[in-house]
């Protein structure tokens, strides 16, 4: 670790230090427990250290698991969770429920995802399925350009966003080099590819990590099974991507009169190969037919982790490749909402504020308006990670939301938010791919990327109208 | 009894007939090709050759007679008594003669004369094959000289031609650096510009003194100084520039410290592409010295200048060792082929750098060292490498002789042979003593006032 | 600490300056070392291996004083701390013999023939700075600007 960074640390690290520090009662918030203290402590640790980065966000993920456990856990060190006045310390989380959260059934569905991926890239069904698929959309620009625009979404529905963008620019690279200098058409096609991912992880609930972070708020009544997600999130992505089509179109218009993509390779055949594709198209089947067979998406996650597992296809080598640090992410995110609900944070910062003052709609308004703003500065998950567990608390406290979808609507709506990220190269990682092609500035991605991010909130706003009003809430 | 046939006897009663005798000066023909001869001629004194002459008029020697050899034998003792060749005399010379035809001979005469005639015979025969190939094995070592000559006399034009046209090119460049330097001068003509010009000099004079070794010790000195990026510190240092200055600079205003360094780096560039011009024209002067003036005489040359226009040359090859240079400061000129010298050194030197290099010798060292008596100049070529295996030392100068595969590599060296040609073409003498430490070769090259 | 190197060798300080010129774009995110001796560039490599930075690249010319290129590299691959170091033989005059050498037995990653061009040179470090990092599983991230894409891109579809 160089200099700047450590100081980066430190200054990082004054704020939730301070917090940690003060008396309780300093803090100005009627019947604060000590415990609660700590999390408010622990909060602004993770928003902090997740906004500035001074160490990796998979390692402040592991972090908040690893205070959680020692300064608010039952099994913490002994002089910080044992005082003489019970009730103002209050009620221990339970250490069990924090280290569950490293498998929890999110993490298993992403788990689940990643195997599929993994499987799919190791016997190239995914490039043969590029191939085939970009076939129709012959050899015009704009329609090829729809064609990867379609692809990459679609594969990043199953696939990371991060390895589907990988796969379409290297696809695309020996093509990018036959653009006339002067055809700004070159940008159309690499940012096409990071946009059609951004948006197409929203297509389902395993397409990017803020979805599985929603997951887990979205229990009990609102409970979401895959099926249901896809059939809410489809038609948004659809129209999203249209527009996004149309727009790359009119601001970079492709003067090549001609692009082929000539892309090589045959469908391997042999055993192992017809166990990807056909393990593929269960686990797919399996997800859309919950209702019929009654495992959820969890449970269904579990097929190609065992199948790929026992046919050795996915071999211990290839584990090393899994992205931990994601789902480690999204375990510290779980845990943090943990954390606040838990220890009755939640509630009593619902409680202490006087939401029920404001307009419903200017709630709604304000906290997805600045979940979008955060996805385009940091991690889109961690975004969720911090906005969530407040909107599920805030949800389920403010009655006045019940008339336009209650706690699911707004988790749903702060979700598809939190997926607009994507007007700079650090918003995703797909941004920073197609930037670091070198093709494009930060002014031409910002430009469509920030209409994108306008229209697809509005668009946001008229989804959750339309699901209110076919009563998919209820 | 008979009497024992002898050459005594043969002399003594065939060919003492005084009248039969013939004197011939120098130059004189015995008898041409194709005349009729029927004698048998002994020579007394003197010496001749034979000439055969064949259809395309060439003419070549077919065989030399001296005292007591016989000459007419072919023609005396075939049928038509025509002779096969000329036979000239190549000094003053006589001869008597036995003329006496074969068909007059009685049968007894003939019993008597008849071991004499196949002794006769058969040592004729003996002596014009050996004579054959002496002059064939001669001939085969004027066309291999020949050959050899010719490669050179290519390398030499092709030499002569790439100096000329890289000396050109490497004009081309050197004026372009003068020209850009006066173009950098003038552009720091302001007042302001005067310490970016003066670093800029440095810059140009001297190149980077530094080693890269020193200017990471000198690098502790700027880290101290706030506000220099890890760039300007490397930079900085190397350029050996008095650190408080640096300081000084700096809080005068902080791009002054890139534009030291850019001022300093370009003069450095030019330094550089000077420096790279002279040692090209360097190379050249010396490859073009190796092929073109081989051949002519010089009354006025410096043995010493050729051994490091041959070390020049050789560079690539002596940074692998250590070289030890020795040469004699007052080193009188002499007359000699200075291109030839140049092509001694090279061999020389070149063998023993490679028995270093290719035994993998640790620390190889090598010296050359030169000095002067009253008549000789003296050049010492001295290699610590395994030495040459008594076996082979007595064939080391012989022309095929090669202990590497390959033989010609970029017509620097023709091995041993040629040095040794080239060492007696001058006069010289060459010796080698060879122990398994190390390897002298020494050259002693006459000292010839001009 | 974390800091990658790019260490040069060649006993001609012209040769060198023309050299580290030619590397100056990577000077931002890379620490470039000049060395004029195969000793020296050991000096440098363990102090480098010292404060736990990494050797990425080294870049030897062939012919020099002491210890020749190849066998600076040859010794290099013998030490185990330097396993992914990638080795780039910069050299104008080498034997058929040394190039064997070289890439039979010190695994040369490069064989770049003086006078080199600065394009090929970049293209080169580029490439090798990308596998260097890949291979020893460094974060690649703060270094996108200077990598080859295409290798990366086929890295990064393997992962999830």
């Amino acid at each position: 670790m160089n200099r700047s960074q450590s100081v980066k640390v430190i200054i990082a690290s004054i704020v939730p230090i301070i917090l940690l520090i003060l008396p309780t009662t300093t803090l100005g918030i009627e019947g604060l427990t000590i415990i609660e203290h700590r999390v408010i402590a622990i909060f602004f640790f993770a928003a902090i250290f997740w906004i500035l980065e001074p160490i990796p966000i998979y390692a402040t993920s592991l972090l908040i698991i690893f205070f959680e456990l020692i300064m608010v856990s039952n099994q913490g060190l002994k002089m910080l969770i044992s005082s003489p006045d019970p009730t103002s310390l209050g009620t221990p989380l339970n250490y069990k429920d924090i280290l569950f959260t490293f498998a929890s059934p999110i993490i298993i569905l992403f788990l689940g995802g990643f195997f599929l991926a993994m499987a799919a890239t190791k016997y190239r069904l995914d490039q043969n399925l590029a191939r085939v698929l970009l076939k129709p959309f012959g050899q015009q620009p704009k329609w090829v350009l729809l064609g990867i625009m379609i692809i990459t979404a679609v594969f990043s529905m199953f696939m990371s966003n991060t390895a589907t963008t990988a796969m379409m620019l290297s696809i695309l690279a020996p093509v990018l080099s036959l653009f006339l200098p002067e055809d700004r058409g070159r940008m159309a096609f690499v940012l096409a590819i990071p946009f059609a991912a951004n948006i197409g992880g929203i297509g389902t609930p395993i397409g990017t990590p803020p979805n599985a972070v929603a997951l887990k708020y979205l229990t009990g009544e609102s409970a979401i099974s895959f099926g249901e997600w896809m059939l809410m999130a489809l038609p948004f992505v659809l129209v999203l991507m249209a527009f996004c089509w149309i727009l790359l179109l009119t601001i970079y218009p492709i003067k090549t009169p001609q692009i082929s993509l000539d892309m090589k390779g045959t469908w391997i055949r042999n055993p192992k190969a017809y166990v990807v594709y056909g393990t593929f198209a269960l686990t797919i089947l399996l997800w859309l037919t919950d209702f019929v067979h009654g495992m959820n998406a969890y449970v269904v996650a579990m097929f190609p982790v065992a199948i790929f597992s026992a046919f050795n296809i996915i071999n211990k080598n290839d584990l090393k490749n899994i992205s931990w640090d994601v789902l480690w992410l999204v375990s510290g995110g779980i845990a943090l909402g943990l954390a606040l609900e838990s220890s009755g944070l939640a509630q009593r910062m619902v409680d202490v504020i006087p939401f029920e003052a404001l307009h419903p709609l200017i709630i709604i308004m304000v906290i997805t308006v600045v979940a979008m703003l955060m996805a385009n500065f940091m991690s889109n998950t961690a975004t969720a990670n911090l906005i969530l567990p407040l909107v599920a608390a805030l949800g389920v406290a403010l009655s006045s939301l019940d008339t336009f979808g209650g706690s699911k609507m707004i988790i749903l709506a702060v979700t598809i938010s939190c997926s607009m990220g994507m007007a700079l190269p650090i918003s995703t990682p797909p941004n920073a791919l197609a930037f670091a092609t070198g093709s494009i500035e930060t002014k031409h991605m910002a430009k469509p990327g920030v209409m994108i991010a306008l229209v697809g909130m509005l668009l946001n706003y008229t989804l959750m109208y339309l699901l209110n009003l076919v009563g998919f809430f209820e | 009894m008979k009497e024992k046939v002898s050459f005594d006897w043969i002399k003594k009663n065939l060919f003492s007939d005084e009248k039969k005798v013939r004197q011939l000066k120098k130059g004189d023909m015995l008898f041409d090709q194709d005349q009729k001869n029927d004698r048998l001629y002994l020579v007394n004194d003197g010496k001749f050759n034979g000439y055969f002459t064949d259809q395309t008029l060439i003419t070549y020697p077919i065989f030399e007679a001296a005292k007591n050899k016989f000459i007419g034998v072919y023609s005396y003792f075939s049928e038509d008594n025509k002779s096969y060749c000329r036979v000239v005399a190549t000094e003053d010379a006589s001869v008597s003669y036995y003329d006496k035809p074969l068909k007059d001979h009685s049968d007894e005469e003939w019993i008597r004369l008849a071991p004499f005639i196949i002794s006769l015979v058969v040592n004729e025969l003996y002596s014009r094959q050996h004579f054959a190939r002496m002059m064939a094995t001669e001939k085969y070592q004027d066309v291999q000289k020949l050959l050899k000559a010719e490669k050179m006399a290519t390398l030499g034009q092709m030499a002569a031609g790439l100096a000329h046209e890289l000396n050109n090119s490497i004009g081309v460049l050197d004026k372009g650096t003068d020209h850009l330097r006066e173009f950098f001068i003038h552009q720091f003509q302001k007042k302001e510009d005067d310490e970016f010009r003066d670093f800029f000099m440095t810059g140009c004079e001297e190149g980077q003194k530094i080693s890269s070794e020193d200017a990471r010790k000198r690098r502790a000195a700027f880290e101290k100084i706030k506000g220099l990026s890890k760039q300007q510190i490397k930079r900085m240092s190397r350029i050996g520039i008095d650190p408080n200055l640096v300081q000084k600079y700096l809080r005068r205003d902080p791009d002054t410290i890139d534009r030291i360094y850019e001022s300093w780096e370009s003069g450095c560039n030019l330094h550089d592409m000077r420096i790279a011009a002279r040692h090209a024209t360097q190379v050249v002067r010396s490859v073009k010295q190796l092929g073109v003036s081989e051949h002519s005489w010089s009354d006025h040359i410096s043995v010493n200048d050729s051994i490091e226009e041959a070390l020049v040359i050789l560079k690539n090859l002596t940074k692998k060792v250590k070289l030890r240079l020795e040469l004699d400061d007052n080193q009188p000129p002499t007359s000699g082929y200075y291109g030839q010298l140049i092509q001694v050194w090279i061999n020389i030197i070149k063998n023993g750098l490679e028995s270093m290099l290719s035994s993998k010798t640790s620390s190889p060292l090598l010296v050359v060292r030169s000095s002067h008596n009253k008549d000789h100049i003296v050049v010492e070529v001295t290699d610590h490498g395994p030495g040459i295996p008594k076996k082979i030392m007595e064939r080391i100068f012989e022309p095929s002789f090669t202990t590497k595969i390959g033989g010609l590599s970029f017509g620097l060296g023709l091995g041993l042979s040629i040095v040794q040609r080239i060492i007696t073409e001058h006069d010289g003498l060459i010796e080698v003593s060879s122990s398994s430490e190390k390897t002298t070769f020494l050259v002693k090259i006459p000292l010839i006032k001009p | 600490m974390d800091n990658l190197y790019i260490v040069c060798v060649d006993d001609q300080r012209d040769v060198l300056s023309s050299l580290s010129g030619d590397l100056s774009p990577f000077e931002d995110l890379l620490m470039i070392e000049e060395c004029e001796s195969a000793r020296e560039a050991w000096d440098v490599i363990e102090s480098i291996d010292q404060s736990g930075d990494h050797l990425a690249i080294i870049i030897t010319d062939q012919v020099m004083p002491e210890q020749s290129g190849v066998e600076l590299l040859k010794q290099l691959i013998e030490d185990g701390r330097f396993l992914f170091t990638k080795k780039i033989l910069l050299t104008g005059l080498a034997t058929h013999q040394d190039t064997i050498e070289a890439i039979n037995k010190t695994s040369l990653d490069r064989y770049i023939e003086k006078p080199w061009s600065s394009e090929e040179l970049h293209t080169a470090i580029k490439s090798l700075l990308t596998g260097y990092l890949l291979d020893k599983g460094l974060d690649y991230e703060p270094y996108t600007k200077i990598l080859d894409q295409q290798l990366l891109l086929n890295y990064l579809r393997k992962t999830t």
